[in-house]
């Protein structure tokens, strides 16, 4: 691939390529400084030293900036036969495939999305790529770029900060409530689904918006590694839900940190769903720094043959009466690992403080691994903390009963996973659901039960 | 059921670090681990349940309840699970709070001073 690109850095990475993409871009002194420390401490990081085996990622393999022409990207030949096969499973519109794939580097929504922006540009709503906002938007992007997620925060925060290209970037002003979610899917003009994403969210007083990433189909990337960093500031009375559908190929290395401040009686929820990559590491976090603000984490994951996915949520209490919760669903099968990382801190000036946690995890067969690990940090006796986790197979009444209704043991166990699913299932913008219900039934049809 | 409680006074700590493996088909297990940390007291807890392949028929679950009974008193419980087998159902709960002051309140109308109120709540805790 990468042929048809109008231009690229060297394969590698080192000072000079930090410096080319900065001035690719046309950025001003302050981002290329910001870039340049953030290569100093990606350099002096360690790798982490838990969690999933990362040694498969070769940094001097990798192309850290690629721009396209807008054309041609991949050829279709070249996209995996399983995943155009799942395309054609889910009835993917012919032009959405070639861009899932990677052929196409736009997915052509104007009609759509054109409207929309007219609507929400009326109540002075800022929705566009981050590239765009730092040249329309500098002074709101430096004041809140890296303040939540700063380069030092760990190897792939500092890799992100030093090569980021592209992701959203949103304002959504005071009091204005946005009815429809944004999709990133709707933003045009450039390849959506960067390496190295950097997308940034401000919802000020009494806002609300959701924001939407990713989809359910199978994204092809010919990239090895995905590294993206999501800051999110939800100020005093706002709402911010940010809903994920991660379902990259099975090459890809999934390193993300997203995190959200939130001030006095805001709420953040995330719903993350996590189906695709080789590894993924990813734990949404909020930090309950306003008194009475809420924290809501919806967390999916589903892993198969050669997949380790490990997600969680994390829950950081400051401010008195703060409360959190943590749902997670995950399943294992055809070999695969999914573990849940979860955090609750409650800081010991932090009063009434209340969180509750359930991890529900299912594991198909006998080849498939999962795993808990929770922590609980408790630094003030007036708070209320609840964790509990199980982890089962399929239930064999269950799946008698289903079968005793004529259904064969592949439909019944799809239907039970299906229903374990749920409570995230309906979370999901309508479409979304309708696809995750389909790629789990099709995940199933492999497992032979 | 295995039982384990633990009183942390005024100032002090305690820490558990606990794993548990499951190599035989056929184990069933209910741990329980309760807690009450008085104000100033530390109570930290570790406890992994592993599972490993191929074994069956395996029920096994690990509870913390942990009683903060000032505002000063801190807790850090860990439950974790490394489950490599489906045939088995095994989980873990972690609860930690404060005393109930609805029952608090139940006791002082009976007559009893807060102390002794609170003092009777921890002694049904631990029983």
């Amino acid at each position: 691939m990468d042929t048809n690109a109008a231009f690229r850095t060297n394969k590698g990475l080192n000072k000079e390529v930090v410096n080319i993409i900065s001035q690719r871009k046309n950025e001003p002194l302050w981002m290329t400084t910001f870039r340049q420390q953030a290569y100093e401490i990606f350099l002096k990081k360690p790798m982490p030293k838990w969690g999933p085996d990362l040694s498969g990622i070769d940094f001097d393999e990798i192309y850290y900036y690629v721009k396209s022409k807008g054309g041609v990207e991949n050829d279709w030949k070249d996209v995996p036969k399983e995943i155009r096969e799942t395309y054609d499973e889910l009835g993917i519109p012919e032009a959405e495939k070639k861009y899932l794939g990677g052929v196409k580097a736009q997915y052509d929504s104007e009609i759509v999305y054109g409207s929309l922006k007219q609507t929400i540009a009326k109540d002075g709503v800022i929705f566009c790529g981050m590239d765009e906002a730092l040249a329309k938007y500098p002074k709101l992007v430096k004041e809140y770029l890296g303040k939540l997620v700063p380069p030092s925060d760990n190897k792939f925060a500092a890799l992100n900060s030093a090569v980021w290209s592209g992701g959203s970037f949103i304002y959504v002003p005071k009091n204005v409530k946005v009815d429809l979610p944004l999709q990133a899917y709707f933003r045009i003009n450039e390849a959506n689904f960067g390496q190295f994403e950097r997308t940034l969210i401000i919802v000020d007083e009494g806002a609300f918006v959701h924001y939407v990433e990713g989809c359910t189909a199978p994204i092809y990337s010919a990239d090895s590694l995905h590294a993206a960093v999501v800051e999110i500031f939800v100020k005093k009375g706002a709402r911010c839900r940010y809903t994920t559908i991660q379902n990259w190929s099975t090459n890809v290395y999934n390193l993300v940190t997203k995190r959200t401040k939130v001030e006095e009686n805001g709420i953040m929820e995330w719903v993350d769903g996590n189906m695709g990559s080789k590894v993924t590491m990813k734990y949404p976090a909020v930090i309950l720094a306003g008194k009475g603000a809420r924290g809501e984490i919806l967390s999916m994951t589903v892993a198969g043959k050669g997949q380790t996915l490990d997600a969680g949520g994390k829950c950081i209490h400051l401010a008195d009466d703060t409360s959190s919760r943590i749902i997670s669903k995950s399943i294992s099968l055809n070999g695969g690992r999914s573990s849940y990382r979860g955090l609750i801190s409650v800081a010991p000036e932090a009063k009434r403080v209340k969180t509750k946690t359930v991890c529900d995890a299912l594991i198909v067969d006998n080849i498939s691994r999962s795993d808990t690990y929770p922590v609980n940090k408790v630094f003030n006796g007036l708070a209320t903390v609840e964790h509990e986790a199980t982890v089962s197979k399929i239930g064999e009444e269950q799946l008698f009963y289903l079968q005793s209704r004529g259904f064969s043991q592949d439909e019944a166990e799809a239907m039970i996973v299906n229903g374990f699913v749920e409570p995230i299932a309906k979370e999901l913008p309508m479409e979304y659901s309708v696809e995750l219900n389909r790629l789990i039934n099709l995940q199933m049809r492999g497992s032979g039960g | 059921m295995i039982v384990k409680k633990i009183k942390i006074l005024k100032s002090k700590s305690e820490t558990l670090n606990d794993v548990w493996e499951f190599n035989k088909s056929g184990q069933k297990e209910e741990i329980l681990i309760k807690a009450v940390v008085e104000d100033g007291g530390f109570f930290e807890a570790k406890g992994m349940f592993k599972i490993a392949k191929g074994v069956k028929d395996v029920d096994v679950f690990l509870r913390y309840r942990v009683l903060l009974l000032g505002e000063n008193s801190r807790a850090v419980v860990e439950p974790q699970l490394e489950i490599q087998s489906n045939d088995i159902k095994a989980g873990h709960s972690a609860s930690i709070g404060r005393v109930d002051e609805q029952q608090v309140f139940y006791l002082m109308s009976r007559g009893l001073s807060r102390q002794k109120a609170v003092e009777l709540i921890v002694e049904a805790f631990l029983k």
